[in-house]
C-alpha cells in the first residue's frame, strides 16, 4: 500500500454538523494530486489532517501503508507549504530552511548542501542572508518551498500556496512546481479552488463538494467525461452550458431519463443559419455581450431556453445581433435529475 | 435668439470677475496655512510645556539653591549634590531603591511570561484564572497597602498564623530590616503581575497560529518553540514592558509611604520618598530638587542603555 490512503474519514468541529463524513480517498504516490472545489469544501481540512495538524474524528489515514494514528505532524515525513507562507519572521531565509533540519540533528555539512542545493533550485541562492520581510510574496513563497524541500519529504503538501500572489507570479510559479515535481519525483498534495491551477499542475484531481468526493480522475478526464452537474459546472472557463429539458422546445428528442443537457463553450460555433442536422442541437439566440481576449472570445447570448456562453478561437469577431448556436451531436452531455450524466449521446433541434 | 454682435469675450468681464489679489493678503494667506499644523499641536504642546518642560527646568534651578520654602532662595551652586554624594544616607536609599527595581521587575517580568505561557490557552478556568490575577492590579495602592500590612503583621497577621500552623516560627515582615525590603518586593510583585500577564498574553495571541504548525512540521520541541518562535515574536512587548516596570519600580512611592513610611532604620526607604521627606517634610527644596535631578539622570540613562543594547536585537518585522 503506498500513497495516501484515508479510510471513513469524518471531522466535526465540536458539536457542529460534520465538515466531512466518511471520505474515503486513495492518493497515488508519486503524483500531483489536486484537491479542488469550492470554499467550504473540506478540501483544506483534508491536507490538514494528513498533515495532522487537525485530528480526524473518527476513520483512518495511512501514510505510504502506516497508521498516521497518533504520530506527530514533525514525524510523518511530510512537508507543508501555507497560504500564507509562515515563514518564522525573527529568521532568516537560511536560518527558516535550516531549522527543521537542525531540530532533527542533521550534521552541518549535510544541512549545507542541502541548503545550498534547495535554494538553487528555487532561485533565492542572493537572498540566503535576508529576513522575510525584506523579500517580495513572490521571494517568500520559493522560501516556504525551499523549506519544505530540504527536509526531503515523501509527501508535500501546499495549501493555496499560489494565491496571495499577482498573476503573472502565479503562472510562473505554476510551471516551476510542475518542473519540481518531475524532479522530486516525490508525492504531491495541492488544495486550490482553482481550476486553472488544478488543470495545468495536477495528473490527478479530486474534485470536492461538501466533503464529498464528486469525482476523481486526470485533468483530461475530469474535463470530458465529467460525472455529474457539479463537475461539469466547476470545470471549464467558462462553466458548460446548461439547459433544462423543460426549457427545450416541445418534441425535442433526449435520451431516456435525461433532465438537461449541456456543451462546452468552446464546443459551441456560432452561424447565421440553424442547420438541424439529426444529432446536432441548435439555438437560436441574440449576442449581448462579447469579450474579446486577444486569442480567444467569449460570447453571452440570451436565448428562449435561457443564456449560452460560447468561446471561440478563430478570431474572427461575431456582431452584435441575431445567431444560430450550433453543437455537434458529440459534444452534448445529458444528465438525469439528479444531476448524474447519462451516457448515451443523441439530440435533436431545439 | 438675436444675435447681438457681440463676441462672448465681451461678456465675460461681467460673468466672472477675475479676483486679483493684493501681495500682502497673499502673504498672509500662505503664513496662515504655514502656520496651521502648528496651532492644532499648540494645546498639547503648551500642556507639556506647562506641566513637564517647566517643572523638569524649575528644579534643575531650584538645586542649585537653599531654600525652605519661605526664606529667600540662597544660592549654592553645587553644593546640593556635594551634600547629597556625601551623605551615607544616600547610597543606604540607592541601594534600596535599586534592589527593589531589580527584584520586582525580574521576578514580575518572568513569572509574567510563565503565567502567560501557562494562561493563554483560551479555555474558561483560564479566562477566570487571568481574571484573578489581575484584580491585584485595579485594587488602589491604599487598599492594598493596608491589606498586605495586616497579612504580614507579626503579632496577628494571617501569614505568621499560617506559619505557626505550620510549625515554623514567625517572620517579622515589615519590622526586620533585614526582611522588610523582601516584603516590600512580594507585594510589589504581587500587585504588577497581572497587568504583566495580561499584556503578554495579548502579545502570544496575536502570533500567527501557522507559525507554531510550521514548527509542528520542523519537528521542534516545545522549550525550543518557545524560544524561538513565542520569545522572539513577543520580544517587542516584553521589551517594552519591561522598561515600564523598571521605570515604575524607580519611581515607587505610595507602597512605601503607607506600608513602612521608609523603615526600618531606612530598610525600605527609596529614592522618590526620600526626596519627599526632604521636600516636605524637613522643607529642604533644594537638597530634594538635587535628589530628583538623580532621579530624573537615572531613569534617562536606563531608557538609552536599554534602547540601546537591546533596541537591536528586538524583532520589530510585520508578519512575514
Amino acid at each position: 500500500m503506498t500513497g495516501i490512503e484515508l479510510h471513513g474519514v469524518e471531522k466535526s468541529y465540536g458539536k457542529n454538523q460534520p465538515v466531512i463524513e466518511n471520505l474515503d480517498l486513495q492518493i497515488g504516490e508519486g503524483g500531483f494530486t489536486i484537491l479542488l472545489g469550492p470554499s467550504g469544501c473540506g478540501k483544506s481540512t483534508i491536507l490538514r489532517m494528513i498533515a495532522g495538524l487537525e485530528k480526524e474524528t473518527a476513520g483512518k489515514i495511512f501514510i505510504n501503508g502506516e497508521d498516521m494514528e497518533g504520530v506527530s505532524p514533525g514525524a510523518r515525513e511530510i512537508a507543508m507549504v501555507f497560504q500564507n507562507y509562515a515563514l518564522y519572521p525573527t529568521m532568516t531565509v537560511k536560518e527558516n530552511i535550516e531549522f527543521g533540519l537542525k531540530n532533527i540533528h542533521v550534521p552541518k555539512p549535510e544541512r549545507e548542501a542541502r541548503i545550498g542545493e534547495a535554494v538553487k533550485m528555487v532561485g533565492l541562492a542572493e537572498y540566503i542572508n535576508r529576513k522575510p520581510q525584506h523579500l517580495s510574496g513572490g521571494q517568500r513563497q520559493r522560501v516556504a518551498l525551499a523549506r519544505a524541500i530540504v527536509k526531503k519529504p515523501r509527501v508535500f503538501l501546499m495549501d493555496e500556496p499560489l494565491s496571495n500572489l499577482d498573476a503573472k507570479l502565479r503562472a510562473q510559479i505554476r510551471t516551476d512546481l510542475i518542473e519540481l515535481h518531475r524532479n522530486l519525483g516525490v508525492t504531491f498534495v495541492y488544495v486550490t479552488h482553482d481550476q486553472v491551477e488544478a488543470m495545468s499542475m495536477g495528473t490527478d484531481i479530486v474534485l470536492l463538494e461538501n466533503g464529498k468526493v464528486r469525482q476523481q480522475g486526470t485533468p483530461g478526464s475530469i474535463y470530458s467525461a465529467p460525472r455529474n452537474l457539479f463537475t461539469a459546472q466547476f470545470i471549464g472557463s467558462p462553466p458548460m452550458n446548461i439547459i433544462r429539458a423543460e426549457n427545450l422546445a416541445p418534441g425535442v428528442r433526449l435520451p431516456n431519463g435525461a433532465a438537461s443537457l449541456g456543451f462546452r463553450p468552446e464546443n459551441a460555433v456560432v452561424s447565421s443559419d440553424g442547420n438541424a442536422d439529426e444529432g446536432r442541437a441548435s439555438f437560436r439566440g441574440e449576442l449581448v455581450a462579447r469579450e474579446i481576449l486577444g486569442d480567444h472570445a467569449i460570447y453571452k447570448f440570451k436565448t428562449a431556453h435561457g443564456n449560452i456562453h460560447t468561446k471561440s478561437m478563430s478570431g474572427r469577431v461575431v456582431e452584435y445581433g441575431e445567431w444560430f448556436v450550433g453543437v455537434e451531436g458529440k459534444h452534448l452531455y445529458f444528465f438525469d435529475e439528479h444531476g448524474d450524466a447519462i451516457t448515451q449521446s443523441g439530440g435533436k433541434n431545439a | 435668439m438675436r444675435d447681438t454682435g457681440k463676441t462672448i469675450e465681451a461678456y465675460l468681464p461681467l460673468a466672472m470677475p477675475i479676483p486679483r489679489m493684493a501681495a500682502a493678503e497673499k502673504y498672509l494667506r500662505r503664513a496662515a496655512r504655514a502656520a496651521t499644523p502648528y496651532m492644532m499641536v499648540a494645546p498639547a504642546i503648551w500642556s507639556l510645556c506647562v506641566f513637564v518642560v517647566y517643572p523638569i527646568l524649575y528644579m534643575i534651578w531650584l538645586s542649585a539653591f537653599r531654600w525652605d520654602m519661605i526664606g529667600p532662595k540662597i544660592y549654592v551652586g553645587l553644593g546640593n549634590f556635594a551634600e547629597l554624594f556625601s551623605n551615607p544616607d544616600f547610597y543606604v536609599v540607592m541601594g534600596n531603591t535599586f534592589r527593589f527595581m531589580f527584584f520586582s521587575v525580574s521576578i514580575s517580568i518572568v513569572g509574567a511570561l510563565l503565567l502567560a505561557v501557562y494562561l493563554k490557552a483560551k479555555t474558561r478556568t483560564n479566562a477566570i484564572l487571568q481574571s484573578f490575577i489581575f484584580t491585584p492590579y485595579i485594587i488602589s495602592m491604599v487598599s492594598v497597602a493596608f491589606m498586605w500590612v495586616w497579612l504580614m503583621n507579626s503579632e496577628y497577621g494571617l501569614l505568621n498564623f499560617i506559619l505557626g500552623k505550620a510549625g515554623a516560627s514567625g517572620v517579622r515582615w515589615l519590622e526586620d530590616a533585614s526582611v522588610a525590603m523582601y516584603s516590600m518586593i512580594i507585594v510589589a510583585v504581587w500587585k504588577g503581575l497581572g497587568y504583566n500577564v495580561i499584556i503578554l498574553i495579548s502579545a502570544m495571541h496575536a502570533i500567527p497560529n501557522q507559525l507554531y504548525e510550521a514548527a509542528a512540521l520542523d519537528n521542534t520541541k516545545p522549550l525550543k518553540t518557545f524560544f524561538r518562535i513565542t520569545l522572539p515574536m513577543i520580544s517587542p512587548t516584553l521589551f517594552f514592558l519591561t522598561l515600564m516596570n523598571i521605570i515604575a519600580a524607580f519611581k515607587v512611592f505610595e507602597q512605601v509611604a503607607l506600608m513602612t513610611g521608609g523603615g526600618p532604620i531606612n530598610a525600605t526607604n527609596t529614592l522618590v520618598f526620600d526626596i519627599y521627606q526632604f521636600g516636605f517634610k524637613f522643607y529642604q527644596l533644594g537638597y530634594a530638587s538635587a535628589q530628583g535631578v538623580v532621579l530624573m539622570a537615572l531613569i534617562a540613562v536606563c531608557t538609552a542603555a536599554y534602547f540601546g543594547a537591546l533596541a537591536r536585537r528586538v524583532h520589530y518585522g510585520g508578519e512575514a
